[in-house]
């Protein structure tokens, strides 16, 4: 572990907050780094399960515009979000190609799902004599027609734009973080239309276990959730420890921040190593043998060391975002 | 003299006074208004249905002439140079649609109505789909939706002509749509994307008129594409109009 390389912090294999990420970097606010989304939005806390055979859409499978309006609203930003279904009326298709076109002519990217693969990404450019926008995400950095545009693959037309950026105080960020992390983590979060399919939070770990505990792990899907969970717990790691490091303030507030933050560093570290562990055990895109009951039980004994761990972790964000509701008393004399 | 024309005829309650309302009505359906070309037809259409009757001898195929005839009229109310004239060009019209009917060899000749294709082709679109539910025409809304992106476009475009033109045809085919039965509407649909350009007509129909109505979902999935098309066009347009840059591309993101 000690002579891994280093990992490359703008990179992530969630793709909502490296849209995020993308978009902010065009505003005010851009000193914020990818480690700094990751954690203020809640991405790098997410688990999103497919307790069937641990399907490779799950960690995608989410209210989008609940979501990522969440994720901006945590960052200090107003949203506009359009999700018609498709077929799009012509009317609503103005709409929203009206409010690429703003946020583009304001200078900052639109946030829209399914450019050239199914994930999140920019559209940052367009041009209306040939009829085109010019969009980036992981896979590509390229061109597409106004007409597929209008016509996703997807059953509904996914934009969401920043809005105006609003002085958010560093306290209100990190309660708002927190409010987002501790409800997706207890299964608190509004799944909408995926209610009762897939499982989050914590939770999540034990239907993971119980899709390796059946031998109905899906190699490619499992592999790919795996790359997911891992990456983000890395960043979640990343996050707090810096939070630890940049509350550094005397104060009753600074101090438990601190140390709360600290704590919870600790435990998210360990959960990044088990969940880097069944990384190595499954690499995507191949996925290695899930299925193999010797595998499978190692894979499962891993998953509940990584669940017992984040248990702890959240416990302290908990307790973290409690205190940040009502404050302790500087000084306590009884 | 026209305005003493106009403001004497409700007081001639004779024959005139039908010929200067007829007149008042067609100016006012070239110029967009929904209700006139609604009573033109109201007004005309019994008449041309006689017309049309005689000739044929056939109560069924006059109606569609009859219908046919409306619609060609429509579609050439502009060409109509004197407004006055309204009835006589429709008998016209009438009569050249009957002519040519009874020319192809009775009813329908080699040329059906699409009414006639649809129940083969719902058959073959797959027996689950209800009949009733199909109605993968929602040509209203299209077109409302396009006559009032038109006339925007109009009021800000550097060609206010052309745009108002297209407003008046827009909205006219909607407002004619209003005022036909279900089967005249089926009939001017087909007559609607008639005036798509051939390679459009190909690629929307396939290659020939009875494999139109093969597959309705995959009619559907093109109109669909179709309507966005234009749609995505006036939206252009408009951004043109108004003056809004044509292109613009941020630094890519990092």
């Amino acid at each position: 572990m000690a002579f891994a390389p280093e990992k490359d912090w703008s990179k992530t294999w969630t793709s909502a907050a490296w849209a995020v990420h993308g978009a902010v970097s065009y505003t005010d606010k851009k000193h914020l780094s990818l480690v700094d989304v990751m954690g203020f939005t809640g991405h790098a806390f997410r688990m999103n399960v497919d307790p069937e055979i641990m399907h490779i859409a799950a960690p995608t499978m989410f209210p989008g515009g609940y979501i990522l309006r969440r994720n901006l609203c945590n960052l200090g930003f107003t949203s506009n979000l359009a999700d018609p279904m498709s077929p799009i009326p012509p009317e609503k298709l103005d709409k929203v190609m009206a409010l690429v076109h703003d946020s583009i002519d304001r200078g900052i990217p639109a946030i829209a799902f399914d450019l050239f693969i199914p994930e999140f990404g920019l559209i940052y450019g367009y041009d209306d004599e040939k009829q085109l926008f010019h969009g980036k995400d992981v896979s590509k950095d390229g061109t597409f027609p106004y007409s597929k545009f209008a016509d996703p693959k997807i059953d509904l037309l996914f934009v969401t734009t920043i809005g105006e950026s609003l002085p958010h105080s560093k306290y209100e960020m990190l309660r708002m973080a927190l409010s987002t992390i501790v409800d997706h983590a207890r299964g608190k979060e509004w799944m909408h239309v995926f209610e009762g399919k897939f499982v989050q939070g914590l939770a999540g770990y034990e239907a993971w276990a119980g899709v390796m505990e059946a031998r109905r792990a899906d190699e490619t899907g499992n592999a790919f959730n795996v790359a997911v969970f891992a990456d983000a717990r890395e960043f979640a790691a990343r996050f707090l420890s810096e939070l630890a490091f940049r509350w550094d303030g005397g104060n009753v507030v600074e101090r438990t921040v601190r140390y709360r933050a600290e704590e919870a560093a600790k435990h998210y570290e360990e959960v990044a190593a088990c969940l880097s562990e069944l990384r190595e055990m499954f690499p995507f895109p191949q996925g290695g043998t899930p299925k193999d009951p010797e595998t499978a039980d190692r894979a499962v004994k891993l998953i509940r060391n990584a669940h017992a761990a984040e248990t702890k972790g959240v416990e302290q964000l908990e307790a973290l975002f409690h205190f940040m509701k009502e404050y302790y008393s500087e000084t306590w004399i009884n | 003299m026209e305005i003493v024309a106009e403001t004497a005829a409700p007081l001639l309650r004779g024959n005139e006074g039908a010929a200067d309302r007829e007149r008042e009505w067609v100016e006012r359906a070239r110029a967009g208004d929904h209700e006139a070309f609604g009573e033109l037809v109201r007004m005309h259409r019994a008449k041309a249905l006689g017309l049309a009757g005689a000739m044929t001898k056939d109560a069924y195929l006059a109606e569609d002439i009859v219908q046919e005839a409306l619609i060609r009229a429509f579609l050439h109310l502009g060409t109509l140079t004197d407004n006055g004239r309204f009835a006589a060009w429709l008998q016209r019209i009438v009569r050249n649609q009957a002519y040519m009917k009874l020319r192809r060899g009775g009813p329908y000749g080699n040329e059906r109505p699409f009414e006639s294709f649809k129940p083969a082709a719902q058959e073959q679109g797959g027996g689950a789909a209800d009949p009733q539910s199909v109605d993968w025409f929602d040509i209203d809304s299209i077109l409302f939706h396009l006559a009032g992106q038109a006339q925007e476009a109009s009021r800000n475009s550097v060609n206010p002509e052309q745009c108002l033109i297209r407003k008046e045809t827009l909205q006219g085919i909607h407002m004619l749509i209003r005022c036909l039965s279900k089967k005249e509407r089926d009939i001017f649909e087909a007559r609607f994307f008639g005036e798509l350009p051939p390679q459009e007509i190909a690629s929307l129909f396939g290659t020939t008129t009875a494999g139109v109505y093969n597959s309705l979902s995959r009619s559907r999935a093109k109109l669909q594409k179709e309507r966005l098309r234009i749609s995505i066009g006036l939206y252009v347009e408009r951004r043109a109009a108004l003056g809004l840059p044509r292109k613009k591309i941020l630094a890519p993101p990092p």
